[in-house]
């Protein structure tokens, strides 16, 4: 019986499809902001659990929903600068900069991760299994991001600057530990960003950048596809 | 029942009010907010993080995220560290699971610190804050609450709980118990008001006594009846002399208004130690009251009860949690 692979999700998503062109049993959805449905994106929030109803249990569901926050809260310089510590980094955070106690951040990603409500309904909606997807590490190219991205949620880049990499590599590192314990209480499985994406210094590898700020390319995608494949092929 | 006779002091809608003290002084606080007050917060948290998780992790509980002050020596304590006059020897405390707790405010930080380097960022970002509230502050309200402290036998540095109960391990040899005297408290007291006279010479004082009674007592031989009774009238003895003998510092009674025998114990709640929604607004009314700098000031009535509420709800209401710190003891 043919095993489906169903990705259904934000803006990454378009990476996966751009890589999953040629495979018969591999569909990659974008799934449009349920508050603009005609803003970018393939399908509707209610199109995507109908999508989501007609698979099967032999099938995989991949969702990559959650998992933007960290650029949301600090892609862009704020007027407050900040940096923190993190747990089992040696790296001494820039105490020039204000220093948010790491617990503190840690509620604030929890409670912001823990808002979904997209990936209940797509798991209700199946018996296939569901896993979440990490969403693709920070690049670590702040002039690249200051040169694909002029304006980010109100916010002139030019005006307010890029936060530094590190800290957004930081954001990044604690928004999927956020994802990940989500989803391990609500009994889904996690699917980390590959390891050979990741730069030893924690940051998207240069070669697999998207044409923006903040996405990953078709190589990405394609990691991601084998990440999955390797799934099914464990299910069989 | 209205006990303020004189009160000399107004505060206007602009008049930056700073609170600190013992679990009373957060109903202060709190009411300060609801009125429309200009209630200072001079270490509010980034403003990334939600208010919700601010207020869960106590910045804006008070003016500076300190916690509860509950004695003079504290405060007087807690300016020395902000000022760089007194560096305490007490080392960061580990938890079990190896989180990291502030010896001076244990409780501050909802699953504590990551490590003793964050801890310590954190707290020289806090001692700046306090420097700087106590610098702009128009009026600073504190209330005094306990005369019971335990102290490092090596330096001396007053920790707001016993070492042991939120952190920390208590250790005989390195911390002992001490029950502040009249002198005491107004020595320490004289020494903040100074320091605030020399850095901000405009500025207000305001002290209240908290009606809280104690909740245990380390003192030997002492019910726990007659140690509250003793502190409760050191302190208030104290902040009598001190309002006498300065004209910048005030005495307002939230402490007869909440004990007087004429509301006949029903500014208490079921525990017999907390304060009702009741008598806090009694309280807050009557100091918005004599405050208010003209009549039809107050920028907005202190919230009572919504009208749509359960009994329930109601009856929840009518004993306002705060946070005390003496709670702990209670967990062991």
């Amino acid at each position: 019986m043919e095993r489906k692979i169903l990705v259904l999700g934000s803006s990454h998503t378009a990476a996966i499809a751009k890589a999953a062109t040629d495979l018969d049993d591999f569909r990659a959805a974008w799934v449009k902001n349920p508050k603009r449905d005609d803003g970018p994106g393939d399908i509707t929030v209610p199109q995507a659990i109908e999508n989501a109803a007609a698979t099967g249990p032999s099938d995989i569901i991949a969702i990559t929903w959650m998992g933007t926050y960290h650029n949301i809260f600090g892609l862009i310089q704020h007027e407050q600068p900040f940096d923190f510590f993190e747990p089992g980094n040696r790296v001494e955070p820039d105490l020039t900069r204000e220093i948010v106690p790491y617990s503190t951040l840690h509620q604030q990603f929890a409670a912001t991760v823990s808002t979904d409500t997209f990936t209940r309904k797509i798991t209700q909606a199946t018996t296939a299994k569901v896993v979440v997807l990490a969403t693709p590490p920070v690049k670590g190219d702040n002039d690249f991001i200051r040169s694909k991205l002029k304006n980010y949620r109100g916010h002139n880049v030019e005006e307010s600057g890029v936060t530094p990499a590190a800290i957004r590599a930081k954001l990044w590192r604690l928004e999927m530990l956020c994802l990940a314990a989500h989803c391990a209480k609500s009994r889904l499985e996690f699917i980390p960003a590959p390891k050979e994406a990741i730069t030893i210094d924690g940051f998207l590898r240069a070669d697999l950048y998207g044409g923006d700020a903040t996405h990953a390319n078709a190589d990405y995608g394609a990691m991601v596809i084998n990440q999955l494949c390797q799934l099914r092929d464990q299910r069989t | 029942m209205d006990p303020v006779s004189r009160f000399a002091l107004k505060i206007g809608p602009q008049t930056r009010v700073a609170t600190a003290g013992s679990c009373f002084a957060q109903h202060i606080a709190r009411h300060l907010k609801a009125s429309g007050f200009n209630y200072y917060v001079a270490e509010a948290g980034h403003p990334l993080i939600s208010e919700e998780i601010r207020t869960a992790h106590n910045y804006g509980t008070f003016s500076g995220r300190y916690g509860n002050i509950y004695t003079a020596r504290q405060l007087k304590q807690l300016i020395e560290r902000a000022e760089g006059q007194f560096s305490p020897v007490e080392v960061p405390w580990i938890d079990a699971d190896g989180t990291v707790r502030d010896p001076f405010r244990p409780a501050v930080q909802p699953g504590n610190f990551a490590s003793a380097a964050e801890m310590e960022a954190d707290r020289r970002m806090h001692l700046k804050a306090v420097k700087r509230m106590f610098e702009t502050l128009d009026v600073f309200v504190f209330t005094l609450g306990l005369t019971e402290c335990w102290r490092s036998r090596e330096d001396g540095a007053v920790f707001p709980l016993c070492p042991g109960v939120e952190g920390g391990t208590f250790d005989p040899d390195r911390y002992e118990f001490y029950n502040q005297t009249v002198g005491d408290v107004i020595a320490d007291m004289e020494s903040v008001i100074a320091y605030i006279a020399r850095i901000n010479p405009q500025a207000q004082i305001v002290l209240t006594v908290s009606p809280v009674p104690l909740m245990a007592t380390a003192a030997a031989d002492e019910h726990v009846l007659t140690a509250t009774t003793y502190s409760k009238s050191v302190l208030r003895v104290a902040a009598q002399e001190l309002t006498n003998g300065h004209r910048n510092v005030h005495y307002f009674p939230s402490f007869e208004i909440i004990t007087g025998a004429y509301n006949r114990g029903r500014y208490y709640a079921e525990d017999l130690r907390n304060v009702t929604e009741e008598g806090v607004s009694h309280v807050m009314r009557l100091f918005l009251k004599h405050a208010a700098s003209l009549e039809g000031e107050i920028p907005r009535q202190v919230e009572t009860a919504e009208p749509n509420r359960s009994a329930f709800e109601l009856a929840a209401a009518r004993f306002v949690e705060v946070e005390c710190d003496e709670a702990a003891l209670d967990r062991g």
